[in-house]
């Protein structure tokens, strides 16, 4: 019910007239006022009107008699008034509901309409303006304004409607809120005037100024608190309170917001100490989605005043990219981005979907609808030739009915292994693929890819590490591929010889749980293995043979493969690089342990990757240290290959972000040819440190046979005198000495020469990629491309391998064959023999 | 106004006071519910603009007091009723009307004889 100007000023008309016509020594007036005024309002309650006007409240103080207070007759001058009054009634009235209407639209219907779009759409934050809603409790503080809006409104009908004084605190929050989301878009606000004014002319597009509302409902929570100030007729109690309260609330809701930006910005500073400092603070309180959400974020995009004023600028998307895996450990493209709407609610699983890497060189994180629906591994072991061939199938399948999806997935070779077959199913048909310089093949790969059509791409990742992309895996369909692995044996001793299966580093897919690698290695193994059990050391095959020298023809020439002990000089000062980032949690004991195994002549020091500068450490402390955060292992190899260690042995984490300063490791490796890194990686993962040192001389990766320690302990252990490390060389000679090998022999000879002409850092690399192509092998410089077409191959100056010439494992239907047909050739001949005689 | 009307509007603003503080003896009353009780006695014809400064003057005298009920339908209701001394005054005053009256009726009777 709304009161007219008229109507209010007749009721205070009458107040006064009560209080001048009794005696206050015989009555109180103020309670006689009250009293009337009272029933004077609840006659109008009763007649249940929009609108009270001035004669309506005439009429009810006549039907309560008032007549019978009052003694005096209004003076002549107030009916003329009144008369006036009542001629202006109309249009006030027209404007009174204007500015009712007014009141709804920016008091409550504009901040709802604002908070729901904004919590499920998150249209401000994609739009690079300041992020609205950083926590749940930012929506329930911006819920107040039409909730107090209501409230007032109700509150001014009708005083019982709710207490005063919880009203004065919802007003004084309220505003508060109000007058910091102001402040918050303040920036955009003349842009968010200008755009309204466009809207209420053109009617459209009203949703791209909501950053106005917060402007908007100040207005209207400053003209609420003054109505409600004029119908108290004094001082709103706890007014002031409620706006210390609401300071309150956004300043403890707001501060994991400001310190995460503050903290982003110490981290992105020149200073290392300054660095440091931020990095630590961003560990301790950080907001990781409001990092991860700096990743993306335009550079150029408005920030806040307030963030302003705290940080003063902000943090490129590149500093971010860097600082988030510095504080985390992680890629910020392997975790779900949080500036896309209703992501995070819809994918708790932390799924992209999107790909903001497709046709690019990274992983990345695993996509919405994305899996791999079979996969099976055959393979052939020659125990004598101490060789061995698995061909890796496997099927992906893409339920995410939006869109076609990139496969991709860091795949670990056996220790020395090499790909040498690629195969796509194209329309149910096997494409072979095409192997060619590794920028040839990428270049495309990355074409084929643009025009969406159907390529695999294999290229290395690092020692023993492919990296394999296949596009696309059409919505709701499958996509099958093959991979060819040749790869020694590794020879622990003479007689046992082991080869550690491939197994997945990383993938951008899911495995679901039903889902297990069938693995069929001929003579050896089959089995059902999960994923983790193929990851696991225990994913091995055990080969035994005494047989030391193998040989096969190629061409005119002849291979020769001798299993030899290896004459390499031991070390005589070793420096372990312990790298200290979050994958390295709890493997410290069994580091301390390990280490023990490295003999006593051996000078030992040990040097710790950290935040800061690298630093030493006795071997006792090794329990000591604690892992958190991804950390740059570059500073600490260089120290440990300038404080003149010959071998230095690399215990790292997987490192999914590229912190740079790599160049530092790769000139002193290429400047000293008598040191030499061994690496190993206690977690699966991929590592950008390890991709740019592949390919240098003195740099290698441990075999991995064992569980970590194990190895680690293996290692450490062979730099005793009393060690004989086993090693297979492989050379052309004239001879055909011992036993005769299979082709694999050849490849892995090719790639042995291909890896030695790599690591004499000659730019011209042109005989290696011949070899490269020659054998079908891929190698830091060469890759595999399957694409659609011939069309294709020739436009990129490719030609894809000729089916006669892959190879292959012969199918248990062709072995029998096989059999049968030389049983028929040796039965065949004595029979016909037989005959002869006769 | 004749005599008798000015006469009736004497009698009824002499017995208001008493009638009101009768009608509170029998338990508190709210404003609105002793106005429709007042005029269901013949003679009695008061508005609430009356009824409100009378109940003022009462309260201020100490003869009655009020209380504040909260009501669902509308503003808090205000309550009336006899004070200890109001209980008595109006004790007092019904045994001088019941005088008076008796005084009345006795000299009726005599005039009769």
């Amino acid at each position: 019910m709304e009161w007219t100007d008229a109507a209010q000023r007749e009721m205070e008309r009458i107040q006064e007239q009560i209080r001048t016509s009794l005696n206050p020594d015989e009555v109180d007036p103020a309670e006689v006022v009250d009293d009337i005024q009272s029933r004077i309002k609840e006659e109008l309650n009763q007649l249940q009107l929009h609108t009270v006007t001035a004669e309506n409240v005439q009429s009810a103080a006549r039907k309560i008699g008032i007549q019978d207070i009052i003694i005096e007759a209004p003076p002549a001058a107030d009916e003329h008034k009144e008369r006036f009054d009542r001629a202006v009634e109309r249009p006030r009235r027209v404007r009174e509901n204007f500015s009712i209407g007014w009141f709804w639209f920016t008091g409550i219907i504009l901040p709802l309409i604002a908070l729901l779009v904004e919590l499920f759409t998150r249209m401000c934050m994609e739009a690079g303006l300041p992020d609205p809603l950083p926590t749940p409790f930012h929506a329930l503080l911006i819920a107040l304004i039409p909730i107090t809006c209501i409230l007032g409104r109700r509150f001014n009908k009708d005083e019982k409607t709710i207490r005063i004084e919880l009203l004065g605190l919802l007003l004084g929050g309220s505003l508060t809120v109000s007058i910091f989301y102001t402040m918050l878009f303040i920036t955009i606000t003349p842009f968010a005037i200008a755009g309204f004014a466009a809207i209420i002319y053109f009617g459209v597009g009203l949703l791209a100024f909501l950053p106005l509302s917060p402007l908007l409902s100040t207005i209207t929570l400053i003209a609420l608190n003054k109505w409600v100030k004029q119908k108290l007729g004094t001082k709103i109690p706890r007014f002031k309170t409620g706006m210390i309260l609401g300071l309150l609330a956004l300043l403890i809701t707001s501060m994991p917001v400001y310190i995460t930006k503050l903290g982003l910005r110490l981290a992105a500073s020149e200073n290392p100490t300054t660095q440091i400092k931020g990095i630590t603070l961003l560990r301790t309180v950080g907001d990781k989605a409001l990092m991860n959400r700096a990743c993306y974020q335009s550079i150029n995009a408005p920030d806040d005043p307030i963030t302003w004023v705290i940080t003063m600028g902000r943090t490129s998307p590149e500093d971010a990219r860097s600082i988030y895996y510095r504080v985390t450990g992680r890629a910020f493209n392997t975790m779900a981005s949080p500036t896309l709407g209703f992501r995070t609610r819809r994918n708790p699983g932390d799924e992209f979907d999107w790909d903001p890497e497709q046709g690019g060189d990274v992983v990345a994180g695993r996509l919405k609808g994305l899996s791999l629906s079979e996969s099976r591994m055959d393979g052939i072991v020659n125990d004598d030739a101490a060789t061995a061939y698995i061909e890796w199938t496997m099927v992906f399948k893409n339920n995410w009915m939006i869109s076609e999806r990139e496969a991709r997935a860091q795949i670990a070779l056996p220790p020395g292994g090499v790909v040498s077959r690629l195969t796509l199913w194209i329309d149910g048909e096997e494409r072979e693929a095409a192997f060619g310089g590794r920028s040839q093949v990428k270049q495309a790969y990355k074409q084929v890819v643009q025009r969406r059509r159907d390529p695999v791409l294999v290229t290395t990742c690092g020692p023993d590490r492919v990296l394999m992309q296949c596009f696309p895996v059409p919505a709701n369909g499958e996509m099958k591929v093959r991979i060819g692995i040749t790869a020694p044996l590794a020879c622990l001793t003479l007689e046992d010889r082991r080869l550690k299966l491939p197994h997945l580093l990383e993938r951008n897919f899911r495995i679901p749980e039903n889902v297990n690698h069938a693995v069929w290695i001929e003579d050896h193994l089959t089995a059902d293995l999960s994923d983790t059990e193929l990851n696991a050391p225990g994913a091995q095959i055990k080969a035994q043979s005494a047989v030391k020298s193998c040989w096969i023809n190629n061409g005119d020439a002849t291979i020769r493969q001798m299993i030899q002990p290896a004459h390499e000089s031991k070390p005589q000062q070793v420096a372990i690089v312990l790298d200290t980032s979050l994958g390295m949690k709890d493997q410290f004991d069994q580091i301390a342990d390990a280490v023990n195994a490295l003999p006593n002549d051996i000078n030992l020091s040990i040097w710790i990757v950290s935040d800061g500068e690298p630093y030493q450490i006795e071997r006792t402390e090794i329990k000591k240290l604690k892992a958190g955060g991804g950390k740059n292992n570059a500073p600490a190899l260089r120290k440990a290959l300038m404080e003149s260690s010959e071998c230095i042995v690399w215990v790292h984490a997987s490192q999914e972000w590229d912190l740079g300063a790599n160049e530092g490791v790769r000139q002193l490796l290429e400047r000293s040819s008598d040191k030499q890194i061994l690496e190993i990686q206690v977690n699966d993962g991929p590592n950008r440190l390890i991709e740019k040192l592949d390919t240098l001389n003195g740099f290698h990766s441990i075999p991995r046979y064992g569980c970590f320690k194990e190895d680690l302990e293996r290692t450490l252990k062979s730099f005793s005198a009393d060690y004989t490390v086993w090693e297979t060389v492989r050379g052309v000679v004239q001879d055909q000495d011992g036993f005769h090998a299979d082709d694999h022999l050849i490849r892995l000879w090719a790639n042995d020469k291909i890896n030695r002409i790599l690591s004499d850092n000659n730019p011209d690399n042109r005989e290696a990629i011949e070899l490269a192509t020659e054998h079908h092998l891929v190698t830091p410089i060469s890759g595999a491309v399957v694409l659609e077409s011939q069309e294709q191959y020739e436009e990129n100056d490719l030609q894809p391998v000729d089916v006669a010439n892959v190879p292959s494992i012969p199918e248990p239907g062709t072995l029998i064959l096989l059999i049968f047909a030389l049983l028929l050739l040796f039965y065949g001949r004595r029979i016909r023999a037989h005959f002869r005689t006769a | 106004m004749d005599f008798f009307d000015n006469w009736t509007v004497q009698v009824r603003k002499g017995l208001l006071e008493l009638c009101i503080l009768n009608l509170l003896s029998s338990g508190e009353q709210y404003g609105y519910d002793i106005i429709r009780k007042v005029l269901e006695i013949p003679g009695f014809c008061i508005t609430e603009g009356t009824l409100y400064p009378l109940l003022s003057r009462l309260r201020m005298q100490g003869l009655v007091q009020t209380r504040l009920v909260e009501s669902n339908s509308g503003p808090a209701r205000k309550y009336y009723a006899l004070t200890e001394k109001g209980a008595q005054t109006a004790k007092t005053m019904n045994l001088h009307l019941k005088e008076i009256l008796a005084g009345l009726d006795a000299v009726q009777e005599t005039n009769k004889g």
